[in-house]
């Protein structure tokens, strides 16, 4: 009965939430650049059948020294909505990849949106950490990343308590390095602490909580 | 700089933000017929028991014209009842969902044409534009003007406020809650709303889990939990416990919360879906629950 109502508010309303892969994970080298697209979001239910949200975006990043890449992007399906917005920060390399001991970085970012129609401005800051391998002589990456999403406000609509400050999201991925492109694939459990019921939305998730999410990037390094 | 990067940011969101979902709120189906007790299609509630018949001489297809800022468009609306005694009877005005057309919310209706009563109250459904056989497109704007449109046409029966009840089911929460806080051609004197949406901002925040603008996703604001603080005639909220579409607890109870007036009931209804608390409570335990808040 509901299914179109359903299926046309899922699509947008993951739209802000972890809707990328993983911008950098190992820090770029100095004045290297980096442009890419994504595609993917959380996995949902439609017309019965699971699949990612096809969220869309495009960024790039540089590298600042050989230990810090700031990257900003623009959220091409947001966009389509009226709504633009951008995910801008840095990736700051914490300690070097030693044989199997992984590679740290930590990735601070300002989650920024603005819409066209009622001119409503949010911000959610957001801190990644991320560990990653590289291996082979590609040097493809293997990583994992941890990524917390923050919401400031204490209310939202008609003056009712935000309880949610927290949605964190653990994501497994792998970079492909081409001689030109490189190849990116993460998968996301989000939200793992929401409950997944009762809402809107018919996310795909272990039981009642949270929801997977799938993407796939593409990007290039000059 | 600074100006060619403002000039740049109006051009991109002036040129490629064309998708909203409003029009998607409505999830109407157009029809050439209505087959009230002959439709096979699925419907909420199914079939109901013999017991709330309705006789075909106490269903009556009407049609009337609502005018809104986008234009006139003619609705279908069916009445159950007597035609001749809208000018005496009491008559509930039922504002259905957003899903397909009347023939859909036809078992809903005849619940209603027997609260107290084989048709002790008139009751009057009609369709949305772009519902049924209702002409014209769907919007939050016109569906204002559409009930508005059938409250014009029990006047013009000889209904007055005195004798109106207001019923909105999920959707149709919108238009009931509308009428009974602004002025419209009529006012009821009860208001019903049974699985009311609080707005469209709260579906956008449930689903995302933030503190989101609805803004961000529809124009459509749908914002009963306002309205309803301007509503002061008497008010009974039911709702299902475990309706997964529109939440007791971030939709209904924030609805029940904010009326505005001093006479008010619940009815949470354990179990119960969002399409289908008739059918848990019973459908007379239903009935009555109806009846009870209307006689009180």
């Amino acid at each position: 009965m509901h299914v179109l109502i359903k299926n046309t508010l899922i699509i947008t309303t993951f739209i802000l939430l972890a809707c990328n892969t993983t911008r950098v994970v190992k820090p770029l080298d100095m004045g290297e650049k980096q442009l890419g697209v994504s595609i993917g979001g959380a996995m949902i239910k439609f017309v019965g059948v699971p699949m990612p949200l096809p969220l869309t975006n495009v960024f790039g990043a540089y590298g600042l020294n050989n230990k810090t890449t700031a990257f900003a992007s623009l959220h091409t399906t947001a966009l389509m909505f009226g709504v633009f917005q951008t995910d801008i920060g840095i990736t700051q390399h914490l300690l070097k990849q030693k044989k199997y001991i992984p590679g740290i970085s930590i990735s601070p970012i300002a989650n920024l949106m603005f819409d066209r129609w009622d001119r409503n401005f949010s911000f959610y800051p957001q801190l990644d950490l991320n560990a990653y391998w590289n291996y082979g002589k590609k040097q493809n990456l293997i990583y994992t990343t941890l990524n917390n999403w923050f919401e400031l406000r204490n209310t939202k609509a008609h003056n009712e308590t935000q309880t949610t400050h927290w949605l964190p999201s653990i994501g497994v991925g792998h970079q492909w390095i081409g001689n030109k492109l490189s190849w990116q694939m993460e998968a996301k459990y989000i939200a793992p602490n929401q409950s997944n019921k009762n809402i809107v939305v018919d996310y795909i998730g272990m039981g009642s909580q949270g929801t997977f999410g799938l993407y796939i990037g593409v990007s290039r390094k000059f | 700089m600074k100006k060619v990067i403002t000039i740049i940011f109006i051009l991109i969101m002036g040129l490629t933000s064309c998708l909203r979902l409003d029009s998607q709120l409505f999830n109407s189906q157009e029809l050439s017929e209505y087959k009230f007790d002959l439709y096979t299609g699925n419907r909420e509630l199914g079939t109901l028991p013999e017991t709330y018949s309705v006789a075909d001489s106490m269903r009556h297809l009407v049609t009337f014209i609502s005018n809104s800022s986008e234009g006139a468009a003619k609705l279908y609306g069916v009445y159950l009842g007597d035609l001749q005694h809208i000018a005496t009877d009491t008559v509930i005005l039922y504002c259905h969902g957003n899903a397909k057309h009347m023939d859909n919310y036809w078992s809903r209706a005849k619940l209603l044409a027997h609260v107290g009563g084989k048709h002790r109250y008139g009751v009057l459904m009609f369709d949305y534009r772009g519902y049924g056989m209702s002409e014209g497109k769907s919007s939050e704007n016109n569906i204002y003007a559409d009930v508005d449109a059938a409250l014009k046409w029990l006047q013009s029966k000889g209904l007055t406020s005195s004798r109106l009840l207001v019923y909105g089911y999920s959707l149709g929460s919108a238009p009931s809650t509308e009428v009974a806080s602004n002025a419209y051609s009529l006012k009821p004197i009860k208001l019903l709303l049974e699985a009311p949406f609080a707005s469209s901002a709260v579906m956008v925040q449930d689903g995302s889990k933030l503190a989101l603008p609805g803004s961000y996703f529809t124009s459509a604001k749908i914002n009963n939990a306002e309205k309803i603080k301007n509503v002061k005639i008497p008010f009974m909220w039911l709702h299902g416990t475990a309706d997964s579409f529109l939440s007791i607890n971030t939709h209904g109870e924030v609805v029940y919360k904010n009326y505005g007036g001093t006479k008010s009931e619940a009815l949470r209804v354990i179990g119960a879906e969002h399409g289908d608390l008739p059918s848990i409570l019973g459908y007379d335990n239903y009935v009555n629950a109806v009846y009870n808040f209307i006689v009180k």
